[in-house]
Formats: C-alpha cells, structure tokens, sequence
C-alpha cells in the first residue's frame, strides 16, 4: 500500500510535469498571435483557421516527402548510371584477341591493354586475373600452355605500363572454357582471347 | 667338366646344332602370328563349342557360351579370324576333346591352322574346364590347360586359356589384363574415367565437377596422375588406385600439366610455368624436388621419357611452330624431328624401340602419324576423322587415341599398323588424353 502510494505520487508528479513542459511550448505562440490580432481573435484560431493550417501543413509535408522520393531515386539512378558506365568500360577492357596459336600482342591489343593499365591505376582498390584461352584446334595439353603464354604476354605488358605485379594473377584455361563451339573462323577467333576479370584486392 | 669333354665339346655342340635345324623346330619357338608384318592377316582360328563332361543338366547352354566367350575375347585382339560354326565339318565336341581324337584333316578342310576343344565338369557350384589348343596343320597339341574353382569363375577361365593361346602364338600374354584411362567432357566439367582393354566396365574415377584432363598411368600401375582446377588453379595430382584416395603434389598458382613417369615410378616428367615459362622439369613425387630440363621463352610441353630412361622427346615451338623434339635426359643436346606439317605434338614413345607416334596437322585435320627417332619419313596411321593423343599399349601392339568422326568423340584402340580400329568409349561430349596401364596381372 505504501508503495503504491509512492508510485501514485511519482505519477502524478510525471504527469504534471509534462503537463507544464508541453503546456510550456504551445502558449507562447497563442501569446504571440494573439498579440498581432488583438481584435479579431479573443479567443484563438477559428476552425476554419486551424483546418486551413492544417491543410497547408499536409501539404508541405507531402511535398517534403514526394522531393525525398526524388532524391532518393535521382541517387539510385546515379549509382546505377555509374556501375553501367563502369560495366562498359570494363567491357571494352574485357578482352583481348590472338592469331591462331600465337600469343604476340597487336596493335589493338596494345591500347586496349593501356587503358586497362589506366582503369587499374585510377582503381587502386582493383586487382585483375588475366585468363587465357585458346581455340579448340590444335592439343588440349599444348592449348593450356598456349593459353599460359597469352595471359603472361599481356600480364608482361601490363607491368612495363607500371602496373603492380602483386595486383595481376594470370591463369589458363587452354580450349577448356570455350564462348563458342561452331567450327567457323568467327567462332575461333573469338575462343583465342585473353578475358580480364577486375575484383577488389584482398 | 673334365679336359677331355672340354676338347670335345665344340664337335659336340655342332653336331646338336645340325641336327637341331634338321628337325622341325618345337611348336612353342614357332612363329604363328606375325604382329608386326605390316600386312599381317588375320589368323584363321575354329572353336568348336566345348563338351559338357558329366552331362549335368541344366548347363548345355554352358556349350556353346564357353565357345562364343572365347572366340569374343579373341576377336578383340585383332589378330584372329575366328571362323564360324556353321562352317564346321564334324562335331569334335561329340567326337571327343583329346589329341587322339581330332580328325585334323576336317579342319585343315576349312581353312583353319588353329583348334580350340574343350570340357566342362559343373557340380553344384564347382567348375571344372579343360581347354587345348591344336596346330591341325602339323596336327598336335601346342597347349592344354586344366582350371577348377567355381561357376562364377567361368569368364576369368576363359580370359587366362586366351592368354595361354597368345602366348603359344604371338609370344605374349595379350592385355586382357590393361586398362585404359582418359578424361571424358560433359557439361562444362572434365573427369577421369577407365575401362578394360576391351572398353568393358567403365569406371569414374573423380567427381570434381571441375576441368580434370591428362591423366598418366605410373608404371607400377597403382597410380595415376592428373591435372585438376578443383582447388581453383590448374595443379597437379595423384591418385592411389586402391582406395582413391587424391593427394595435390604440385601447386604453383600456375600451369602444371603431368606428363610420362619413371619407370620406377618414382619421378614424373612435368611442364611447369612456375618460373614464368613453359619448361619441362623432372619432378620428384616423394619430396617435390623439381630439376629444370629447358629453360628459354618459348611453349616447351608434352616430354615423354624413352624406354631407357636416356632421352626425351617433347613439344616445343621455339622454332615458330608446335614441332616435335628430342634431348637427352639431362636437358642436352637439342634436336628437333619433325620437319613435315606446320603443327606435329603429343609424342609417346613406344615401350620397346626408337619410335614415337604423335599427332599431326596434315590434310587440314589431325592423324596419328609414327616415326622413326633416328629420323626419316612419318608414317601415317589414321585418315578419316579427326585423330589425337596417341598412347602405346604396354606391348607397342596398340595405340589407344581419341577420334573425332561426324560430330561424335570417341575413345578408341587399334593395332600398332593401324587397322582394327575399335571404340572402348563413347557418349560424352568430348575425351581427351588416354592413357594405358601396365600389365596388372588380374589374371
């Protein structure tokens, strides 16, 4: 009993509290208006008054909301504009093609491989595995080898361009990972490539 | 021996030798089978269907099964023409088994120079099989053989009598106790698999779902090596044939590709990428040791050892395109042997004389071709198709390879002058890379 008594009297002592601390607030901006108004409002805000500021706050608020909608949207769509960009780019730097059972670099090859010397000094968050395939002419055995030599010809090249040994893995796959398998030259000459795969660096 | 046999032996020992060649030579030393005449005809054989002994009911179809058994098991061989039944002029099963009772005359009368008779005894679950094998052209027993076990023995009697009959003829056992293994494609993902010499129980031997290729058989036969992506990177391994069991013995985040072993089995020749190239190196497998054999920039791949373990034969294109070359075991002495065709790799090196058989580009497709190694002119084994990694029978009578013939990859074996081609593997999307154990005496 006493204990609920003194229970009560913490209650009642919140409750006026926060009675006097709310209370505290909206009275001064009644003072306030009803100063500007004396005449007209002697006893506060018409219902039409407070249904209009009620309006016009919803308003606002929704407006609000609606412009957060927008930003957020906007940002989303930035992001995604910028890993497709990215996407791109990297697509460009994806690849790179070899003659039938030569691993030499071209001319295309070359500035391909400078851009992505250029992408991976701009990222240096970015390591690469260089993979290195082949068409299906020709031995298997000897196609791992060939497939070797290509991600080292273009591993090679990359390190002459200032890039970090460390951030490069070249492996081969030989004929064994083929995009295609028609035994047509424009299917061949796709299969002898080397693919560049971007990762973050562990 | 006293002074005066020694003073007389020399007259002694000619006087054998006259007569020697004055005699007919004993079946045993004769020629029969000529394996490597390069026109070698098939050798006509009759197998009469085999004498139910004791008459047990219930086992006559045991007749004719042993007869069919054998003439298949045979046939495989490519060296025999086992002449049809329908053909025969007497019964000799009826007519009896032994030497005294075969009428030579009736099967020298339809061509053949070979007899097989035999008996069975079943009696519950027991077998016993007598088999002899007759030259009817000089009309006598060349061998004859008891077996006894049981009745589900029966296939494993046939299979040791045919070794018994290759030996008397050819001089050998035969494979029938060899096995070949390759690695078949399905789906994106390679596996290795074996079958029997006669492409009979097809076995998985792994299930990486991975890229798994070149296996190579250890001459000791309990082994087999293999490359595998499973654990992410191409590395090399071996499998203990017993249990199964794998173990990684080279990893290097690059290529490494197994290739012959010793033939001790305890070093393997391997093309390594570890030190930026392709070099050959010779691999310890008990501590991983690796001796450098090549060292220069280009693709140097594919080294087998010869028999003697003295030379090397390898694939290199230091020279501008995929050539077949030669070295000594020590890494010296550079010397390239393939000059025909712009693209000549995966040379094996016959287990009993200077030949390698390899594949070449010629006519815009793949052939297995041989060669000589002191060198000369290629010889060309396969035509139709598209035919590659040829791998020697432990006898140098076979060569196991992949053909490549209207869309469809096979596994195939045929004999060293490339006729009796036959399929031991068919139905996945692609094999490659067979390889042939030693004899592993099942038998």
């Amino acid at each position: 009993m006493k204990r609920c008594g003194v229970l009560l009297a913490i209650l009642m002592a919140w409750i006026l509290a926060f009675t006097i601390i709310s209370g505290c607030s909206t009275p001064k901006k009644a003072t306030t208006e009803e100063m500007t108004k004396p005449a007209t409002q002697a006893t506060g805000p018409s219902e039409e008054e407070l249904a209009k500021q009620k309006a016009e706050k919803e308003a606002r608020d929704r407006a609000l909301r609606e412009q957060a909608i927008r930003d957020q949207e906007a940002r989303e769509q930035a992001e995604r504009d910028k890993a497709a960009a990215e996407a791109a780019r990297l697509k460009d730097l994806s690849k790179i093609y070899f003659e039938f059972d030569r691993f030499e670099l071209s001319t295309e090859a070359r500035e391909i491989l400078n851009k992505v010397a250029e992408f991976l000094k701009a990222n240096p968050k970015k390591s690469i595995t260089i993979e290195g395939n082949c068409d299906d002419r020709g031995t298997n055995e000897y196609n791992l080898a060939l497939g070797q030599h290509r991600a080292d010809s273009a591993a090679r090249y990359l390190q002459t361009m200032g890039i970090d040994k460390k951030r490069m893995k070249a492996i081969s796959y030989g004929e064994e990972r083929p995009i295609c398998t028609e035994a047509t030259e424009a299917c061949w000459s796709k299969n002898r490539n080397a693919t560049f795969v971007y990762s973050e660096k562990k | 021996m006293t002074e005066r046999s020694r003073k007389s032996m020399p007259y002694f020992l000619a006087l054998l030798f006259v007569l020697l060649l004055a005699t007919a030579p004993p079946g045993h030393a004769k020629v029969y089978i000529n394996i490597d005449s390069p026109s070698a005809q098939k050798f006509p054989i009759a197998i009469t269907t085999f004498k139910n002994m004791n008459g047990a009911s219930a086992q006559e179809s045991l007749s004719p099964w042993f007869a069919d058994t054998l003439g298949k098991t045979l046939e495989v061989t490519g060296f025999f023409n086992i002449l049809d039944r329908k053909a025969f002029l007497v019964d000799q099963a009826k007519l009896g088994i032994a030497t005294e009772n075969i009428q030579f005359p009736a099967w020298t009368g339809i061509g053949a120079e070979s007899l097989v008779t035999g008996g069975f005894t079943v009696s519950g679950r027991d077998l016993t099989l007598e088999c002899r094998l007759f030259d009817v052209i000089q009309g006598k027993l060349i061998v004859g053989k008891r077996y006894t076990g049981k009745l589900e023995e029966r296939k494993e009697m046939v299979v040791r009598f045919a070794q018994e009959i290759l030996i008397a003829l050819t001089g050998e056992k035969g494979l029938f106790d060899t096995k070949i293994a390759f690695a078949g494609k399905k789906a994106g993902s390679s596996e290795i698999y074996y079958v029997n010499y006669d492409g009979t129980e097809p076995v998985k031997l792994t299930n990486f779902r991975s890229i798994t290729l070149s296996p190579k058989w250890s001459p000791d036969g309990k082994q087999i090596s293999f490359l595998s992506y499973k654990d992410g990177a191409p590395d090399l391994f071996i499998m203990e044939l017993s249990r199964h069991t794998v173990r990684r013995i080279l990893t290097t985040g690059r290529l490494n590709l197994p290739a012959s072993w010793s033939a001790d089995s305890k070093r393997m020749l391997v093309t390594s990428s570890k030190d930026g190239s392709e070099d050959i190196y010779i691999l310890s497998v008990a501590d991983g040791k690796m001796t450098k054999l090549t060292n220069d920039p280009s693709i140097d791949v594919s080294p087998t050892w010869s028999p003697d373990g003295n030379q090397i034969a390898f694939v290199s294109d230091r020279g501008g395109t995929p050539q077949i070359y030669l070295m000594d075991s020590s890494g010296a002495n550079v010397r390239r042997l393939t000059f025909e065709g712009g693209y000549n790799t995966t040379p094996a090196w016959h287990p009993r004389a200077n030949r390698i058989a390899y594949e070449g580009m010629t006519g815009g497709a793949f052939q297995i071709l041989t060669m000589e190694t002191e060198g000369g002119m290629p010889v060309q084994l396969t035509t139709s198709g598209r035919n590659e990694n040829p791998a020697w029978s432990p006898d140098g009578r076979y060569i196991a390879f992949v053909s490549r013939l209207g869309g469809k990859s096979r596994v195939c074996v045929m004999n060293s002058n490339g006729t009796n081609v036959r399929v031991i593997h068919e139905g996945l999307d692609n094999y490659v890379s067979p390889t042939w154990s030693p004899h592993l005496n099942l038998y």
